[in-house]
C-alpha cells in the first residue's frame, strides 16, 4: 500500500506533465507570412492559352502571338506600333488572374513586374511602353523602362530580363487603390516593333533613395537681415558701370567715431553697403536696377510674417524715386512694385534717413505666393548720389500707408 | 583579288576620315570678348531652330540649326548634307512635366540614358555644340535637376572636349543665373530662348552675372505668353508685316550688336507649330510654305531681300477696328474684314479667309498644344482689300485669318480674334 502510495503521485505528475504540454499560456503567434509567396496571381503572362490579353490590332498596332524563338510557353507576344494623328488610346492589357481583385499593397516595396524583351532588329535602350496598373475604379498609375533595370542595358535580339519595380508606380499620387488592383495596361506611344514574353510578378528588392531636398526656409523671426553676402547681389559690377558700387566704409566722420575696426555703418550691423551714383543722362543710364535674394536664391517661405512685416533700408543723402518690386518664385502674381514716398521715410538727421515699407503697402499683396519668395530689386528713377544699406525684414505692426508715424526710434 | 582588298582598303579610309571629320570648336576670351572658332577659324552661328527646310536656311545665309533631342539622327546626316551645323539638343526631361528630381532611380535612369545618346552621336561631323536640356527651369521648384544637367555636362567634356557645352534657359533670370554659376561649372555657354525679353537681354545677361559668352537660342516675335489679351482672354496677335519689323529690328539691332559675348543665335521657328494659334511663332505655314519672317532672315543673314520676296499683310481690320480692339458681333451679323498688304515687287497676290474656334490653350513652354479644326462660314461679298461675311451662327470665340500668297506660295498672314454672342 505504502508502495504505491508513493508511486502514485510520481505517475500523476509524470501524466500531468505530459498533459500539461500541450496547454497553450499564450495565443500563438504564426510565422511570417511570405506575402510573395502566398500572392496567387504572380503570372501575368506566359503565353496565350495561359493568359488572355485584350487589345485587338488595328491600323495603328499590330498584336500578335508568335511561335518562334518564345523564351516560355508555346508562344509569346509580338506588338508593333506607329502612332499617327488619327490613332486613339494605343496599347493592350492582360486579363490577369481572370481580372480578379490582386491586393498589391503587401508586396509593394519587395517586388517588380518583370518580362522578356527582344526586337527582331538594332539596338534600343529605350521603349517608348508604358506600364499601368489598374484598379476597379479604373484609375491608373504608371510606370516604364529604365535602362538601370534593363538586363545588360541594351535592348536586342537576345532575350533580356526587364524589371519594373512597383514601387515605381506612384500609385499614392494617382488616387490608385492599390489593394485592389485589376490589370495591367501597356500603353504605347511614338512607334515600336517589340516581343514580349514570360510577364510575371517577382521578389525584387528597389535600392534607390527618394531623397527629398528642401530648397526653401520658412522665416518666423524677425528682424532678418537681407542681402550681407556680396556674392549674391546683382547689378553691382564696376565692369560694366560704376553707377553702383559696394562701400565698406563710411566718409561721414560722425557715424566712423561710432564704428568699429570692420568699417561697417554702424546702424547697419553690417560690412556691406552700396554707394549708388546715378545720372540719367550718361552712356550707361540703363544700368539702374540691381537686386538680392530673401534666401540665398533658394525660396523664402514668409507666409508667417509678410503681413506684419516691413522692408527696411537707411540711406544717407537724398531719397531719389526707387520703384522696389518684390519677386516670388510662384503663384498667378509674381512681382509687385511700389515707389518710395514721404511716408516711407523718416528722418533720422539732416543726411540719414530710416525707409520702412510694409509689405501690406505693396499693390496686390495679397496675390503673391509669400511662401515662395524669391528676390527685392531695386530701380533708380533719377538722377541722384547716395549710400544704403541694412536692409532688414522688420515687425510692423502700424497703418501701412503711414509707416513712418508708428516708428519708434 | 588585289582590286578587291583595294577597294575594301578605300572604303574603310573613308569610314576612318567621316569619323575624324568631326569638327573642333574652341570659344576663345581675349579681355571678356568671346568667339568661337570652328576647325580654327572664327565662326559665327546664324541659327534656327528647325527639323525641315534646310535647304531654304542655307539659300537665306543661315549656317546652323538648333535641334532638341538625339530622337531623329537623321536630322543630322540632312543637316550635314546642306553643310549646316548642328546644336545637338539633350532632351533632360522637365519637372513641370512631373519628372521628380528627388528620385534617385528616375534620375540615375535618365543620366545613363542619356550617356549612351551622346556617345550615339558625338562624332557626327555637323555637330559644334550641345544643348543640355530646354527650359527646365520654367516653373520648376527643384533645382536638383542643375546637378542633372551638370552631370551630363561633365561627361561630355571627358568624352566630347571638341565640342563646347551649353545649357538653354526660358528667359533671363538673376536666379538661374546663379544657379547655373553654382552648380554648373562645367557649362561653357548660356542659352537663352527669349522673346519680348530680348530687348534687354544683352544688359541683363551682364548685370545678372554671367561671365562666360552666351547664344540666343530661341528668339522672335513676342510668344503668346507675353501678349495682351482680349476681354474674353484671347491673345492678339500681331500681323505678320508688323513681326517681320519685329524680328529685323531685333537681330540687327539687339543680336548682331553684342559682339563681345553673344556668339550668334536660332531664330524660331523654321517650321510650324501651334501655340495659341497656327501661326504665331511658325515662319512657315501648316501647307509647308515659307512666309514673310524666312525672307526677314534672308536680310538680316546676307544683308539683302531675296530676288522673289512675300507679300507682306501690315494691318487687319474688322468693320473698321484694328487687330487689338474687342470684336463682339451677334450671331449671323454681317462684318467687314479689312486689310493692308504690302505687295513688294509681286504682281498678283491671293488671299484666302479661314476661321478657326478659339484653343484658349494653357500649356507651357512650347508643351504640345492640339490644332483647332476650322469651321465653315458664309462669304457675301469679297473686292478689293475686303471682304463682307457672316458671323458664325453658333455663340462662342472664334478667330478669322487672312491668308496672302505670292505665285511662288511666299505667304503673310494675319489673324483677328472675334467673339459671337
Amino acid at each position: 500500500m505504502f508502495k504505491y502510495h508513493k508511486i502514485f503521485p510520481i505517475l500523476f505528475l509524470l501524466f500531468a506533465c505530459k498533459s500539461m504540454s500541450n496547454v497553450q499560456l499564450y495565443d500563438e503567434v504564426g510565422l511570417p507570412v511570405d506575402s510573395y509567396e502566398s500572392f496567387q496571381y504572380k503570372n501575368i503572362f506566359s503565353d496565350s492559352q495561359s493568359t488572355g490579353v485584350w487589345g485587338k490590332s488595328n491600323s495603328c498596332k499590330e498584336i500578335s502571338f508568335d511561335t518562334l524563338n518564345n523564351y516560355i510557353g508555346s508562344d509569346h507576344l509580338h506588338v508593333a506600333w506607329n502612332k499617327k494623328e488619327d490613332c486613339k488610346w494605343l496599347g493592350f492589357g492582360f486579363k490577369w488572374g481572370n481580372f480578379q481583385s490582386k491586393n498589391l499593397k503587401p508586396l509593394i516595396n519587395s517586388s517588380a513586374i518583370q518580362f522578356r524583351i527582344r526586337c527582331d532588329s538594332g539596338e534600343f535602350y529605350k521603349v517608348p511602353m508604358f506600364f499601368a496598373l489598374v484598379d476597379y475604379a479604373e484609375k491608373q498609375c504608371f510606370s516604364k523602362i529604365n535602362l538601370l533595370n534593363i538586363s545588360g542595358g541594351i535592348i536586342d535580339q537576345e532575350w533580356r530580363k526587364v524589371l519594373i519595380p512597383l514601387s515605381t508606380f506612384k500609385f499614392q499620387k494617382k488616387g490608385v487603390n492599390i489593394s485592389n488592383i485589376k490589370e495591367l495596361r501597356i500603353q504605347l506611344q511614338n512607334k515600336g516593333d517589340f516581343h514580349l514574353d514570360d510577364i510575371k510578378i517577382v521578389r525584387h528588392q528597389h535600392n534607390y533613395n527618394y531623397a527629398e531636398k528642401i530648397f526653401s526656409h520658412k522665416f518666423s523671426n524677425r528682424p532678418i537681415s537681407l542681402g550681407t553676402e556680396k556674392k549674391y547681389w546683382w547689378g553691382v559690377d564696376e565692369n560694366y558701370s560704376s553707377n553702383f558700387r559696394f562701400n565698406l566704409s563710411t566718409s561721414n566722420d560722425e557715424i566712423n567715431k561710432l564704428i568699429n575696426d570692420n568699417n561697417t555703418l554702424p546702424e547697419l550691423d553690417v560690412s556691406l553697403s552700396l554707394f549708388v551714383n546715378y545720372n540719367l543722362t550718361s552712356s550707361d543710364y540703363k544700368w539702374n536696377s540691381f537686386g538680392f535674394p530673401f534666401n540665398k536664391w533658394e525660396m523664402a517661405n514668409l507666409s508667417d510674417i509678410y503681413s506684419t512685416s516691413a522692408l527696411n533700408f537707411y540711406v544717407r543723402g537724398n531719397v531719389p524715386k526707387i520703384q522696389i518690386t518684390l519677386i516670388s518664385y510662384s503663384g498667378k502674381k509674381r512681382r509687385i512694385s511700389k515707389m518710395i514716398n514721404e511716408n516711407n521715410i523718416r528722418n533720422i538727421d539732416e543726411d540719414f534717413q530710416m525707409i520702412i515699407i510694409p509689405f501690406k503697402s505693396f499693390k496686390d499683396f495679397e496675390y503673391v505666393d509669400w511662401s515662395n519668395m524669391k528676390e527685392l530689386r531695386f530701380k533708380i528713377l533719377e538722377t541722384s548720389k547716395f549710400e544704403m544699406g541694412d536692409f532688414k525684414i522688420v515687425e510692423f505692426r502700424g497703418n501701412p500707408n503711414k509707416p513712418s508715424k508708428w516708428l519708434k526710434l | 583579288m588585289f582590286s578587291r582588298f583595294f577597294v575594301a582598303f578605300i572604303i574603310s579610309l573613308s569610314f576612318l576620315n567621316a569619323w575624324s571629320q568631326s569638327s573642333v570648336i574652341e570659344i576663345k576670351n581675349s579681355n571678356n570678348k568671346f568667339q568661337f572658332y570652328k576647325n580654327g577659324k572664327p565662326y559665327y552661328i546664324k541659327g534656327a531652330g528647325a527639323k525641315s527646310n534646310f535647304k531654304t536656311i542655307v539659300e537665306s545665309g543661315g549656317n546652323s540649326i538648333r535641334l532638341w533631342s538625339t530622337n531623329k539622327s537623321s536630322l543630322l546626316d540632312s543637316a550635314q548634307k546642306y553643310g549646316l551645323s548642328v546644336c545637338q539638343g539633350i532632351w533632360i526631361a522637365q519637372e513641370r512635366n512631373g519628372f521628380d528630381y528627388n528620385d534617385d532611380y528616375n534620375v540615375k535612369g535618365q543620366v545613363e540614358l542619356i550617356k549612351k545618346e551622346i556617345l550615339r552621336v558625338k562624332d557626327h561631323p555637323s555637330i559644334i555644340l550641345w544643348g543640355i536640356g530646354n527650359e527646365v527651369d520654367l516653373k520648376y521648384s527643384n533645382f536638383r535637376v542643375w546637378e542633372t544637367i551638370e552631370e551630363i555636362a561633365k561627361f561630355i567634356k571627358k568624352v566630347d572636349p571638341n565640342h563646347p557645352t551649353m545649357t538653354v534657359i526660358a528667359g533671363l533670370d538673376p536666379a538661374k543665373v546663379f544657379m547655373i554659376k553654382k552648380y554648373c561649372p562645367s557649362i561653357d555657354i548660356l542659352g537663352i530662348n527669349v522673346y519680348g525679353a530680348i530687348e534687354n537681354a544683352p544688359i541683363n545677361i551682364r548685370r545678372f552675372g554671367w561671365e562666360k559668352p552666351y547664344i540666343v537660342t530661341e528668339w522672335g516675335v513676342n510668344g503668346p505668353f507675353e501678349a495682351k489679351v482680349n476681354n474674353w482672354g484671347a491673345k492678339i496677335e500681331p500681323t505678320n508685316g508688323f513681326k517681320a519689323k519685329q524680328r529685323l529690328r531685333r537681330y540687327q539691332e539687339i543680336i548682331e550688336k553684342d559682339t563681345d559675348m553673344c556668339l550668334g543665335s536660332y531664330c524660331f521657328l523654321w517650321g510650324q507649330k501651334q501655340e495659341s494659334t497656327s501661326t504665331w511663332h511658325g515662319m512657315y505655314l501648316s501647307n509647308g510654305n515659307p512666309t514673310e519672317a524666312v525672307d526677314v532672315m534672308h536680310y538680316c543673314w546676307k544683308g539683302y531681300w531675296p530676288e522673289k520676296r512675300a507679300p507682306s499683310i501690315q494691318e487687319i481690320f474688322l468693320n473698321g477696328e484694328s487687330w487689338k480692339a474687342n470684336h463682339e458681333f451677334n450671331d449671323r451679323d454681317v462684318i467687314e474684314l479689312s486689310y493692308v498688304i504690302d505687295k513688294y515687287n509681286n504682281e498678283k497676290v491671293y488671299l484666302n479667309f479661314e476661321i478657326y474656334p478659339e484653343t484658349f490653350s494653357t500649356q507651357q513652354g512650347g508643351d504640345f498644344q492640339k490644332s483647332p479644326k476650322k469651321i465653315d462660314f458664309k462669304i457675301i461679298n469679297e473686292s478689293n482689300n475686303k471682304l463682307v461675311l457672316e458671323a458664325p451662327r453658333k455663340n462662342g470665340a472664334y478667330r478669322i485669318f487672312v491668308f496672302a500668297k505670292n505665285d511662288y506660295n511666299q505667304y503673310s498672314v494675319a489673324n483677328i480674334p472675334f467673339k459671337v454672342r
